[in-house]
């Protein structure tokens, strides 16, 4: 119950930039149709799909910091602090309601992509696309569910960032960028070696059999599960135990 | 709460907080008994408030040892605890109503109708923004968001602060009403003492960090020859 | 209720005190029902444990009775009254003589004081 009220008012004064970005996107893609007709195709994929999303992804990971230290600006966290809730779930309802913004806002410009743009220039667009939709299915998924990952990861420790920058008693800002690329060093130093052990495990397919067919090693992915879940515990211990008002 | 009846509510033994450049609570020994309205009086800076967060659980020990209601505080002790800090701390963009919905989810001792009586005694305006309410309106939200449950312990950092003078007597009604004597315990930090006084059993004065006296209310009263409000200067010397 | 935080009194006795006052003065008779403690608790902005304290104190000294589930009375003692009367009455002549001890004022000049005003007096009280 409590859980639930978390996410709503976090969905509440977040979900409406969302809103308003996939508007303008939307706008922006109407433009496209209307006075693009001269536009290189390239540009036109990437200003209209690859930007908006790159951009969505980086409010979400941003949100990491940004929700809590409005907590802390507005003196809520005084009520939060005093809730008999634990810390790891208030991260949890945080992130999630960031991340399903996301993936509604990603749905929405793919939607508006394909409806607009695609349709309204296929006859110049689709050699763009090979016309072998396993291979395209396939290579959008993975994508997409490695780019989220990497969102929801990067928001994580920006979560942990602050929360380290909290601990300080001043110069808060410098010691979060402290953590953040602390952080960063760690996973990537960590990562390889640990994923090595994970040698024997399936790998995932990128592509498809007609094409050209990549076998990714899914350790280093396993191991960035398990440390982005390390860091959520982590950061909801840092919240109950360590951080004050 | 499965409480025996003797154990203290509270008890702080050997507490100290130290920050960088203040030593906040030097050496607290305290055990505070059931069924009693508690008043914490002191200056500003001595530590009252910094206490009654660290009861609350919003702060860490530096040493010693803190137990309230049995527990040491994490989220079960808070749950058995009303805080009511002195800062405003409800989210201004819910109304008053989304407020109390937004609180009452995560006390499984919410009482509903003491908040609706409570709203209207008070009179608050529902559907108002807390953005928008007055600094004496929140302090009034503020209490019956601490005051609309069943809890063994209720922990009120300066509740007048921000009400006007005559609107005080019904605060201090709304809290004396709402004391159940044979549960609850209420500590009051406050620098009203004037209108708070009649309500105290006992009386902890504070002074930079420590506890200078620890008694029940007559007996200072007699002791000192005079009220409350007039003995600050007397006990902190 | 008058009650005053100033004096060293303790504040049940003094509530105590307040309803001896009222009985005397005719505001209560015996036989009377009084506020339950928590109706008083609230009437008074008291501490309800100060509350209960002075009720207990009262039951104790023989002021009132409480009758289960009807509430509590002043004792339907029409001795009461007298007894009220003459033991307030010893009380503020011992106040008073005390405060004219501390004066530094004797017995004799007591006595000639309080006729003087007590029989002189009285026109202009």
């Amino acid at each position: 119950m409590g859980f639930g009220q978390l996410f709503k008012k976090e969905w509440k004064s977040i979900f409406p930039l969302y809103a308003v970005f996939c508007a303008v996107v939307t706008a922006y893609h109407l433009f496209t149709l209307y006075r693009g007709a001269g536009w290189e195709e390239d540009f036109i994929f990437v200003s209209t799909f690859i930007i908006p999303a790159v951009i969505v992804g980086l409010l979400t990971v941003g949100m990491g910091y940004y929700q809590l230290q409005t907590e802390w600006k507005t003196n809520s966290i005084y009520l939060l602090l005093s809730l008999p809730i634990r810390g790891w779930k208030i991260m949890s309802a945080k992130l999630l309601a960031s991340l399903l913004p996301l993936l509604v806002s990603m749905s929405w410009i793919t939607a508006s992509f394909a409806v607009v743009v695609l349709r309204g220039r296929w006859d110049t667009m689709h050699d763009f696309f090979p016309p072998l939709l396993p291979f395209l299915l396939n290579v959008a998924l993975n994508s997409l569910w490695m780019y989220l990952f990497t969102v929801v990861f990067l928001a994580v420790l920006l979560q942990f960032s602050f929360l380290c920058g909290q601990l300080a008693a001043r110069f808060q800002r410098t010691f979060a960028c402290l953590a953040f690329i602390g952080g960063l060093w760690l996973v990537i130093r960590i990562s390889p070696p640990l994923s090595g052990l994970l040698a024997g495990i399936p790998g995932i397919a990128f592509g498809s059999d007609d094409t050209d067919l990549l076998y990714l090693h899914s350790g280093p992915f396993l191991v960035l599960l398990l440390l982005c879940a390390g860091l959520v515990w982590l950061n909801g211990y840092l919240f109950e135990k360590e951080v004050e008002v | 709460m499965n409480i025996p009846d003797n154990q203290p509510v509270i008890e702080l033994k050997g507490l100290h907080k130290r920050y960088l450049l203040k030593h906040a609570l030097r050496g607290i020994d305290l055990s505070v008994r059931r069924g009693s309205i508690v008043g914490l009086l002191g200056p500003n800076g001595s530590g009252k408030s910094t206490l009654l967060k660290m009861m609350a659980g919003l702060i860490h020990p530096t040493s010693g040892s803190i137990t309230v209601n049995g527990l040491t505080p994490g989220a079960r002790s808070k749950s058995t605890i009303a805080y009511l800090p002195e800062i405003d701390h409800l989210y201004g963009g819910m109304t008053v109503t989304e407020t109390l919905t937004f609180i009452s989810a995560f006390y499984a001792d919410w009482q509903p109708d003491k908040a609706a009586e409570m709203l209207d005694r008070l009179e608050l305006d529902s559907n108002q923004k807390v953005r928008n309410l007055s600094k004496g309106m929140r302090a009034r939200l503020k209490l019956i968001v601490a005051l609309s449950r069943k809890v063994p312990l209720v922990l009120l950092d300066e509740p007048f602060s921000g009400i006007a003078p005559p609107s005080r007597e019904k605060i201090v009604r709304s809290i004396i009403e709402e004391f159940n004597s044979e549960e609850q315990t209420i500590i009051l930090s406050t620098h009203s003492v004037n209108e708070a006084e009649p309500m105290f059993d006992d009386v902890i004065f504070l002074f930079e960090g420590q506890i200078k006296r620890y008694e029940s209310a007559d007996r200072l009263r007699s002791e000192f020859g005079c009220s409350l409000e007039n003995m600050w200067e007397k006990v902190c010397m | 209720m008058q009650l005053d935080f100033n004096n060293p009194k303790p504040i049940y006795l003094q509530m105590v005190d307040e309803v001896k006052k009222s009985l005397a003065r005719g505001e209560l008779k015996p036989g009377d029902k009084i506020p339950s403690h928590k109706e008083q608790a609230h009437l008074s902005k008291v501490n309800p444990n100060t509350v209960q304290r002075a009720y207990q104190e009262m039951e104790r000294e023989g002021l009132t009775e409480t009758l289960r589930g009807q509430g509590t009375f002043i004792k339907n003692d029409p001795e009461l009254l007298v007894h009220i009367r003459s033991e307030m009455a010893q009380t503020a002549v011992q106040q008073f003589i005390e405060e004219m001890n501390g004066l530094g004022i004797n017995p004799a000049e007591t006595e000639r004081l309080l006729s003087e005003h007590l029989y002189n007096g009285k026109k202009e009280v």
